[in-house]
């Protein structure tokens, strides 16, 4: 009777250890790497990398008048429309708003503008749909033009001029229309310049 | 003679002056960018970091920093750089390296027998997860005083970028065996303890 229950104990051991076995097998087939690095034969095949890095760089600057601001002065008499920026136009009738891209860069640039709020810090608001911008690659009386001029957003970039090249500058020209009922009072907001590589979009 | 040496003085302070003022009337500072990589393939649970240089062919130096917008904002770990001086007349070839590192998290589903552990695999029949943004460097803000009314303006460079987060298949059975050899040594270990007791 009690050699039958050490027969089982052993059987029961050697099943125990077959488990073990298969476990500790599976365990480390499942560790190791996929079997595509492992393939074994007569066929030997060697390596090596290919390697190139292209790298892209762009830089681009404003004017010292844009960089200190777009200002559109003191106006003392309502309605005003197509009020140019102090800097609209030079003694040479050029405007002296601009954005340059450096020759240190190897890519062409898409100029994209928007802006926040004008409003006073007392929470009058003049709408951006009165705030117009034009830009150019050409500097003259007529270009940046006059007519046909795009309104600002607050939310997404309007797409300027696009694929200029290092070397060459973008030039801008800005107007202000106010009603009658505008309260008095100073004005003020960011317009936020970018440069992105050609095609890639400004949003 | 005296005359001489005034008119050779003056003549001298007038091309000083006329090389100086130009300049100064004209300087310029601006951002620029280098960047290497568009498109990155990360996996799960890593962090990937992406270099880009910041640069100043211009004439003044500026303060910047590097700025994530889009899906990006969502995985980056410093959603902003510290702001870098960059002096002037850096060129592309001097740009001031800064890091930007991403933290991917688990994103794809996997199936689990047990759990969320257990007997796992992950068949990757989904669509591929990724995450696109634009890195801009932008120039820290012009200090504008006095009663200025008008729009101030901000500077930057926007470049795109988009992590692809890969999917790898795999079927994920070794903790199942880890517990069964568990249990199995402890079935071994009792079954001898028992034999060894009864002699």
């Amino acid at each position: 009777m009690r050699k039958g229950g050490k027969k089982k104990e052993d059987v029961f051991l050697v099943a125990l250890e077959i488990i073990l076995v298969v476990c500790v097998i599976g365990l480390i087939s499942d560790s190791l790497p996929s079997s595509g690095n492992l393939l074994t034969g007569q066929a030997t095949t060697q390596t090596t990398t290919s390697q190139v890095t292209i790298q892209n760089y762009l830089s681009i600057s404003s004017s010292s008048n844009l960089s200190a601001g777009v200002d559109f002065g003191t106006i003392n008499s309502l309605p005003v429309t197509n009020q140019n920026a102090t800097n609209n136009y030079n003694s040479s009738n050029n405007t002296e708003y601009s954005i340059a891209v450096s020759t240190d860069s190897n890519t062409n640039v898409d100029f994209c503008i928007h802006a926040s709020e004008l409003n006073t810090t007392g929470g009058d608001v003049i709408g951006l749909g009165n705030y117009s911008w034009e830009d150019d690659s050409v500097n003259n009386l007529t270009a940046p033009a006059t007519y046909g001029q795009a309104n600002l957003n607050t939310s997404t970039y309007a797409v300027g001029s696009t694929g200029v090249t290092p070397g060459n500058d973008n030039y801008y020209r800005f107007w202000l229309n106010i009603t009658v009922a505008q309260p008095p009072g100073t004005y003020n907001n960011t317009l936020f310049f970018k440069g992105v590589p050609t095609g890639d979009g400004c949003n | 003679m005296k005359n001489k040496k005034k008119i050779i003085l003056v003549a001298i302070l007038a091309l000083v002056f006329m090389i100086t003022i130009p300049q100064a009337v004209s300087a310029r500072k601006g951002v620029g960018i280098v960047w290497g990589t568009e498109t990155v393939i990360v996996s799960e649970n890593s962090v990937h970091c992406v270099e880009y240089g910041l640069y100043n062919p211009w004439d003044e130096d500026v303060l910047a920093s590097l700025t994530v917008d889009g899906d990006l904002k969502q995985v980056v770990e410093n959603e902003e750089s510290e702001t870098k001086l960059i002096k002037a007349n850096t060129l592309h070839d001097d740009a001031i390296p800064v890091e930007l590192c991403f933290k991917i998290k688990e994103v794809y589903e996997k199936d689990c027998a047990v759990g969320e552990f257990l007997l796992c695999e992950q068949d990757c029949d989904c669509e591929q997860v990724s995450y696109s943004g634009e890195i801009s460097v932008i120039e820290e803000g012009n200090k504008i005083t006095g009663g200025f009314a008008g729009s101030k303006t901000a500077l930057g460079v926007t470049v795109p970028l988009k992590l692809k987060v890969k999917c790898e298949e795999y079927k994920d059975y070794a903790s199942a065996y880890v517990i069964v050899i568990a249990i199995v040594l402890m079935l071994i270990g009792l079954t001898l303890y028992k034999r060894r007791k009864k002699h």
